[in-house]
């Protein structure tokens, strides 16, 4: 699952439209629309409303999963023509708090964007950053629930010296949006890639389940049931369920894969160069 | 290969960090105040990271050379090790840089010039006394020498001070600035070397033994002192003739008469590096082995540690010399 999040409904619009998400729980304090793979909040201008979505989202997820979130909107710059996109790669905010360095793992990155989150609209766009008014608090609460190479935002130039935050209108906002669906698209798609990925990792063993259910393990135990389980799996081992059949406890459950395990060898492949 | 440099904005100015900003003309190039800020940050994922890395321009502060473990000596007393970068280019399982770093990022630290004064600074303390550093520690010595220059500047600083040796640790091929410079018997090169069925399943990105031992063949022949590390040694169904496949392939090829040295050491992770490498690798067949924790250390079991290494130690007794066998125990 992806969590995507905008601050307007005319930032969302183009995205609905696009990947065709469906409204959900009317009687939810966000506006969400989601499909299979997304769920798109509009979480309302500022920190404090990001950072209540972020929170929201994060607990009306499924548990357990690390889902992975992305921040799509618009932002100022001083001179990026408008509908310029950047990928944050640097988050900080007008407080002076720690800085975000969010990891960038794309093929083929879009343009990098040095995000200045402010409390305030900034007319004057001093450089090098793109202003908005959510990204940082977008970064430091989604951060707490998952690693941070699944947390970007893209930032769509909505607004510079020349063309100024108040001739900003919803339509040409949804205009900006739409044009970048292709850059989103791949950007998206990376994503759900690292998040797969980082899914596989943490994964927990096959056969974890099926233990728990049929023996009673401490949580103590069930960490070196896992350990076990996870070696068997690396290598290529099936569990011997046979000669678990019959064992009374977890100890001698434990005690079974140990020395199953023991009597299997570590293969590292023989090269074809070697006699 | 690297397409974002993270820059502190100290060292931005200097005239490595400008080299090698030029050497990337096309890498997007962030202004951080410290490396650590991004390095040292929770919730990274190591093993994600590693799949595009970022170079990380920073300065070392703090102290630059440190004592070494005397485990690591290779005939000398007086062991210290300097870090001139973090991480390194490949992408060994059995690392412990997987387990000690919360990120994959390359920290190079510029200022070579301070490590340079550190070294002094510790060779005029005990000017009777030769003194060993250790480069590679913390990275790789050679594996990114094109862009770091480390051995054109630090080959000239050793040879200036007869009491100072280095050794350079690696599995790289990046030989030419060495095959370029006049040997030098202070500054031993010494290349790990494991068996190829363990190069080729847990030695990631490295240069195949073949290279290496190319590598090494060429240095020799110039008359550079060579050090060969069989470290860790690695247990795996039929070691034995892997191992001795391995040994025999190398004296093929490499004049033992003239080693520097020669040194086995076992497989030894801190147990909570080896913690955070498992939940990276669950699935890495490597940790799946005959391990065990003891005093805080994930080895081998003991009997099993000693027969591998005595049945090495024997091996190589056919080809080298016991003065210049260095078991790491």
């Amino acid at each position: 699952m992806i969590h995507l999040l905008t601050a307007l409904p005319c930032e969302a619009r183009p995205l609905i439209k696009h990947y065709r998400l469906r409204p959900v729980t009317p009687d939810s304090p966000l506006r969400l629309h989601a499909n299979e793979h997304l769920r798109l909040a509009i979480t309302g201008v500022g920190r404090d409303n990001m950072a209540a979505a972020v929170g929201y989202l994060q607990a009306s997820g499924i548990p357990r999963e690390q889902a992975a979130w992305l921040n799509i909107g618009v932002a100022g710059h001083a001179h990026k023509p408008l509908g310029s996109l950047g990928l944050v790669h640097k988050a900080q905010d007008d407080r002076g708090s720690p800085c975000f360095y969010p990891p960038l793992l794309f093929h083929n990155a879009p343009e990098g964007a040095e995000l200045l989150t402010s409390h305030t609209p900034v007319n004057d766009y001093p450089d090098p950053h793109w202003y908005d008014m959510e990204g940082y608090a977008f970064f430091s609460q989604a951060s707490r629930f998952t690693i941070l190479e699944l947390v970007h935002a893209l930032k769509i130039v909505s607004d510079n010296r020349l063309n100024h935050s108040e001739h900003v209108s919803a339509a040409l906002v949804e205009e900006l949006v739409a044009a970048q669906l292709q850059a989103i698209d791949e950007v998206l798609r990376q994503l759900a890639e690292l998040q797969q990925s980082h899914a596989d990792i943490t994964r927990e063993p096959a056969g974890l389940q099926r233990c728990l259910q049929q023996w009673h393990f401490s949580h103590y135990r069930k960490k070196q049931l896992q350990g076990l389980l996870y070696r068997l799996q690396a290598m290529d081992e099936e569990i011997p369920w046979t000669k678990l059949e019959g064992k009374k406890s977890a100890a001698e459950v434990l005690a079974t894969l140990e020395r199953h395990l023991d009597q299997v060898n570590i293969v590292f492949p023989t090269p074809r160069s070697m006699p | 290969m690297i397409d974002t440099l993270y820059v502190e904005r100290g060292i931005r100015q200097h005239s490595r960090s400008q080299a090698i900003l030029q050497r990337f003309p096309a890498a997007r190039v962030i202004e951080i105040g410290h490396y650590g800020e991004l390095f040292n940050r929770h919730r990274q994922n190591f093993r994600l990271q590693k799949r595009r890395p970022a170079l990380i321009l920073a300065r070392k502060q703090g102290r630059l050379v440190l004592p070494a473990l005397t485990e690591y000596a290779i005939g000398g007393e007086h062991n210290h090790y300097f870090s001139h970068m973090l991480n390194c280019l490949y992408d060994c399982r059995y690392c412990f840089l997987q387990g000690m770093y919360r990120s994959a990022h390359y920290v190079l630290f510029v200022n070579f010039e301070d490590f340079a004064r550190a070294i002094e600074q510790t060779l005029a303390a005990e000017p009777d006394e030769n003194h060993y550093f250790f480069s590679g520690y913390d990275c790789d010595s050679l594996a990114l020498e094109p862009v770091t220059g480390f051995v054109d500047y630090f080959l000239p600083l050793f040879r200036q001070h007869p009491n100072a040796w280095l050794e350079l640790r690696s599995k790289s091929t990046q030989i030419r600035r060495l095959l370029e410079s006049e040997p030098l018997e202070r500054v031993v090169v010494a290349f790990s070397l494991s068996p190829e069925n363990i190069v080729q399943a847990l030695e990631h990105k490295t240069p195949s033994l073949d290279k290496r031992l190319a590598a090494i063949v060429k240095l020799q022949r110039q008359g550079w002192p060579i050090g060969l590390r069989f470290d860790p040694l690695i247990y795996h169904h039929d070691y034995q003739r892997h191992y001795q496949h391995l040994f025999q392939q190398v004296f093929n090829q490499v004049d033992p008469t003239r080693l520097h040295s020669v040194s086995l050491g076992n497989l030894r992770l801190p147990e909570d590096y080896f913690k955070q490498i498992l939940r990276l690798y669950p699935d890495e067949a490597l940790f799946a082995g005959p391990l065990c924790a003891h005093n805080g250390q994930v080895s081998y079991r003991r009997e099993l540690e000693q027969e591998m290494l005595d049945f090495c130690m024997d091996a190589l007794r056919q080809w080298v010399r016991e003065e210049q066998l260095f078991p790491c125990q």
